[in-house]
Parts: structure tokens; C-alpha cells; sequence
């Protein structure tokens, strides 16, 4: 079974905007709305692709990034950071936090799903 | 004071003048019978001689007892006070009769007094240090007769008086002397103390400037990311359902969501524009350098804004040296200066045409854009490079935008170690030339990447 993702997003209107973006590319998508809840999903299941939104209402998404680093079985799964940062070091923080990628907000829907997926390796995507 | 206590015997002068015989005995000291005339001479020279001296005393006299300074004699073995003067007398809170014939230390404190003491060597020590140098002076402290203290300077020398030694010590009170320095070194501590007050509160007032920065720098992030977070929800799902992702649409939905999409893209602009402004200031923002060839930068920009130019009928130049080769610097920023020129040129235009040439001209590779529009005054050119300054309020509403692209321009060009400038008149269209270093020479002839 494969093309799991974990969507880390708190905002529900781009949290459904991501979700239809990726259901409609066939990924099953299981969202949590801030850290606790992100970290207990990724200790629990299995996934190919987690997208985390950085700004998160208590842990922040870099803490988030340190803790979902920690677990086994997120080994070689992408985490790309999703989000409206823009100042200068804040692509280079969410990749020392562990992030894999980063992409920036707004998302552009006719560019996001191929940036997001480039990530994936070919072999686990849906 | 030079008198002998004992008159000299007569003709004594003589003998001073002349060194060799008295009137009354022969060079080889016999006595002999002198003449009428010569006991008369004698008489006179002797008469003359203390005449003399009684005039030098009456003179010293008179300095001693007119002198502003304190003025004591006194026997330097004994310390005892042969003499002083009135003013003396008055600085120290004595009369004459008290002082004369007492010891000098009457008027020291019991500390200065052990050190005057000293012994008999000690006073015959200082006897001879006075013979040597003349003069000594010393700064010590005199007490008064009612038992009040004043410092005192005091030179002493010499003087024979009687055949025998005898000090002279002129006393001076320095008690304004000692204020004034006191003054001086309590202003000077108030002075170091204002500026040491000052210095702190300089750096409590750069702490303050660095807390509104850093307060300004988390604005500008939390508000860039506040902004962002609904645009991205209205450009993402504005994009969804023109791609016919959430059904179908009819021919005017999709025009409707187009102009929502093209309102967002602004919006989205102008958070940038603002975002990029605060970065430059804040130092925040940083320029790459690698090498890149023009053209493609200049074709890129021009393919973007293309549907604009058409949109209004213009024509849109491209007018590239082909020898322009690679520049090196950050293609991102220089694409952002030549988009921001052109769609400004664009903007402006009415009918005619946007042109865009590239050359090297000595050691600047310029990029113009030429437009045929409607011109800037001489009056607004000054202003043109400030942030937030669309030129008229008319302009303003004609023409959307932050007013902040040309100033964001002149920064990223500074940044890239060039330059833009402007020639324009109303109704002469404008010029506007985008500066870079030219490097290194055209090696390849900018064919790369074509």
C-alpha cells in the first residue's frame, strides 16, 4: 500500500485545497492540524510524503520537523516544508530543521502537485 | 637688614674700594700720621657709605611692609621669628608683638611642625640646600590665631643679616588658587559623569532602535505570512476551477475567476513589492553573482508582458547587441528590474511602443527601455526613485500599483553594483537606463542559452 500523505496544515480552507489537489492525483491524504496530533499520526501509520505548513498554532513547524525527524519510521520519507515564510533564512532553517524541500505560499495549482511529488521516489508515488 | 648690629670702623668703605690700605696705615699695616685733608676725605667717603645704606634699608623697609605677600625673618636654627611684616601679621590673625621673638611653628599645625623639625642637622641641611638653589619653594598649611587652617605657598631664601644667616619666607595664601583647582577637578568629574550618563543613555536609545527594528522585521514576517495564508486559498482554488478541476464552467464564470485570479496575482505583487522594500532596508536581502547571458533575461521579461502590450495595442522591441555576451550577477534581481521597467513602461504607454536595448558601453552593460508615453516633468524626475510616490493623485488612481517598484529598482541596482537612471519629458516619452558591470570582456558572443 503506498502514496500516503500526512498534511501538517492548520488553516481548513488550504487544508482542502491541498487535500483535493492531491486526491485528485490518487494520494490518500490524512491531515493534522498541529504538531501533537502530527507526530502521533506519523508514529502510528505509514507514509511516503508529509507536507508541513510551518506557522502552527503551539509547536512550530521547525520543532515539528526535529520531532517527526525522530521517528523510525519517517526514515527517507520527504518533508517538504509548505509555506508563506518568505524572509531571508527561512528556506535554510526549515532545511536544518530536517525539511526535505520547500515550497513557497501561495501554492501555484498548476505547478504544486509536480513539486511536490519530484520529492517522492517514482517507485512508492500513487 | 644688611647692617652690621656694630658700626663699622671709619673708613672701612676705603678698604672695600680699594682693597690695599686704610687712611691711617701704610700697605704694609704700620700706622702712620695722615693729614688734615686726608681725615677730612675719610670722614665724607664714611659719611657717604651710610647714607647709602640707610637709604637701601629705608627701600626694604618699604617693600617688606608694603608687600602683598606675607613676609617673615626668621633664625633658621631656632626657627625663631626675628621679624615680619604687617601683611603677615594679618593673614595669620597676630599682632607683631605676638609673633616676633616666638617659633615659627606657632602658626603649623602639629603635623607640618614634626616635619619641620627635623633636629638641628636637618635645619642646618636645609640652610645649606638654600645657599645652593637660591630659592625653595614649598606649598604647606599656616593655622591662625582663632585656630582656622589656609594653605600657603612659600619661597624662602637667604639673607645675611648681622654676620649671620637668616631665612626670608614669602607667604602667599592660596586658598583661591586651592578652590579654583578643587572647582576645576569637580567640574571635571561632573563632566565625566555627564558623559559617562549620556553614553548610557545613547545606549539605552540604540537598544530601543534595535527592539523597533526587530519589532518591525516580526511585523513585516507575521504580516507577509497573514497576508499570504488567504491568498493562497483564493489563487489556489481560483486555479482549481479555471482548470475545470471542480466541474465544468461556462464561458463567463471562467472570465469572472480570470479577473479574481489576476486581482489575487496583484495583491500578491504588492505583498512581495512591500516585503522586498522591507528586506533591502532591513539588510536582509541578499544578491548572487554568477554569469548569464542578457538576452535571455531581456527575451523572458518580454515574453511575460507581451499579452499587455497587446492587450493595448502597443509594439514590444527587442533591440540586443548580440555581442553583449554574459553578464555576471543575479539573474533573478536583474529579471525583477527589467520587469518592473518594462511593465512600468508598458503601464505608462498609451499608443506606440516599448523598446528594449542592451549594449556594452565601456565598463557598464546598459539596458534601456524606451517607451513612446506620456512623459515625466522635470519637477517629478527628483522624486520618481522615492518610495510610495506615483506622481500625481490622478496617476495614482489611473494606474495601479504600489509606487514602489523604481524606488525597490534603484535599490536592487545599488545592490548589484550599478545604477538606473531616467531622461524624460511629458509628452516625450521616458528613457530609462538600467546600469550593470560589465565584468569581464565578451568572450562568447552570448549565443549560450539562445
Amino acid at each position: 500500500m503506498s502514496g500516503n500523505v500526512l498534511v501538517v496544515e492548520d488553516n481548513e480552507q488550504n487544508l482542502y485545497l491541498v487535500r483535493f489537489l492531491l486526491e485528485g492525483a490518487g494520494w490518500h491524504v490524512v491531515a493534522a492540524p498541529d504538531g501533537p496530533r502530527a507526530l502521533e499520526e506519523a508514529r502510528s501509520g505509514r507514509f511516503e510524503l508529509v507536507l508541513l505548513d510551518i506557522q502552527l498554532p503551539g509547536m512550530d513547524g521547525h520543532a515539528v520537523a526535529r520531532e517527526l525527524r525522530r521517528i523510525p519510521a519517517l526514515d527517507g520519507v520527504p518533508i517538504v516544508a509548505v509555506t508563506s515564510y518568505a524572509m531571508l533564512g527561512d528556506r535554510e532553517r526549515c532545511l536544518e530543521a530536517g525539511c526535505t524541500g520547500y515550497v513557497e505560499k501561495p501554492i501555484n495549482p498548476d505547478t504544486f502537485l509536480d513539486e511536490v511529488v519530484s520529492y517522492v521516489r517514482p517507485e512508492v508515488r500513487p | 637688614m644688611t647692617e652690621p648690629s656694630t658700626p663699622p670702623p671709619e673708613g672701612s668703605a676705603k678698604v672695600a674700594a680699594r682693597g690695599t690700605a686704610s687712611p691711617g696705615l701704610t700697605e704694609t699695616g704700620q700706622l702712620r700720621i695722615l693729614t688734615a685733608r686726608e681725615i677730612e676725605a675719610a670722614r665724607s667717603e664714611t659719611a657717604r657709605t651710610q647714607e647709602a645704606l640707610k637709604e637701601s634699608e629705608a627701600r626694604f623697609r618699604t617693600l617688606f611692609e608694603s608687600s602683598p605677600d606675607g613676609i617673615f625673618i626668621t633664625d633658621p636654627e631656632t626657627l625663631e621669628i626675628l621679624d615680619c611684616n604687617t601683611q603677615a601679621c594679618e593673614m595669620n590673625g597676630y599682632s607683631r608683638e605676638e609673633l616676633v621673638g616666638r617659633s615659627i611653628n606657632v602658626l603649623h599645625p602639629e603635623e607640618v611642625r614634626a616635619q619641620t623639625k627635623g633636629g638641628p642637622e636637618g635645619r642646618a641641611r636645609f640652610v645649606e640646600q638654600l645657599r645652593q638653589r637660591g630659592v625653595i619653594t614649598i606649598e604647606s598649611v599656616h593655622v591662625r590665631k582663632d585656630g582656622t587652617a589656609f594653605p600657603m605657598e612659600t619661597s624662602m631664601c637667604l639673607l645675611e643679616l648681622g654676620g649671620r644667616d637668616v631665612v626670608m619666607g614669602i607667604d602667599r595664601d592660596i586658598s583661591e588658587r586651592r578652590r579654583a583647582e578643587e572647582e576645576l577637578a569637580r567640574h571635571r568629574e561632573h563632566l565625566e559623569e555627564l558623559v559617562a550618563s549620556r553614553t548610557a543613555e545613547l545606549a539605552v536609545e540604540r537598544d530601543r532602535a534595535e527592539a523597533a527594528d526587530r519589532l518591525k522585521s516580526a511585523f513585516l514576517a507575521t504580516m507577509s505570512h497573514e497576508l499570504r495564508t488567504p491568498l493562497n486559498s483564493i489563487i489556489g482554488f481560483t486555479g482549481v476551477l479555471l482548470k475545470g478541476l471542480g466541474g465544468p464552467l461556462t464561458e463567463e464564470q471562467s472570465r469572472q475567476l480570470g479577473m479574481v485570479k489576476s486581482s489575487a496575482q496583484h495583491l500578491l505583487a504588492l505583498i512581495n513589492d512591500v516585503l522586498d522594500l522591507s528586506k533591502i532596508e532591513a539588510g536582509q536581502l541578499r544578491v548572487s553573482s554568477a554569469p548569464f547571458a542578457l538576452t535571455e533575461a531581456v527575451e523572458g521579461c518580454l515574453r511575460a508582458l507581451a499579452p499587455a502590450a497587446e492587450r493595448k495595442g502597443l509594439s514590444l522591441v527587442a533591440e540586443v547587441d548580440p555581442a553583449i555576451g554574459t553578464v555576471r550577477s543575479d539573474r533573478r534581481r536583474v529579471e525583477q528590474v527589467l520587469l518592473n521597467l518594462v511593465s512600468n513602461a508598458v503601464k505608462f504607454t498609451e499608443t506606440g511602443s516599448v523598446t528594449v536595448s542592451a549594449v556594452r558601453e565601456g565598463p557598464w552593460v546598459v539596458t534601456r527601455v524606451r517607451d513612446t508615453g506620456i512623459g515625466i516633468s522635470a519637477e517629478d524626475l527628483p522624486n520618481l526613485f522615492r518610495p510610495f510616490q506615483q506622481l500625481e493623485s490622478g496617476l495614482a488612481r489611473r494606474f495601479e500599483g504600489t509606487g514602489l517598484g523604481l524606488s525597490i529598482c534603484r535599490r536592487l541596482a545599488e545592490m548589484l553594483q550599478g545604477e538606473i537612471t531616467v531622461e524624460s519629458a511629458p509628452g516625450a516619452g521616458s528613457t530609462f537606463s538600467f546600469r550593470l558591470p560589465a565584468g569581464e570582456a565578451p568572450a562568447d558572443i552570448g549565443t549560450e542559452g539562445r
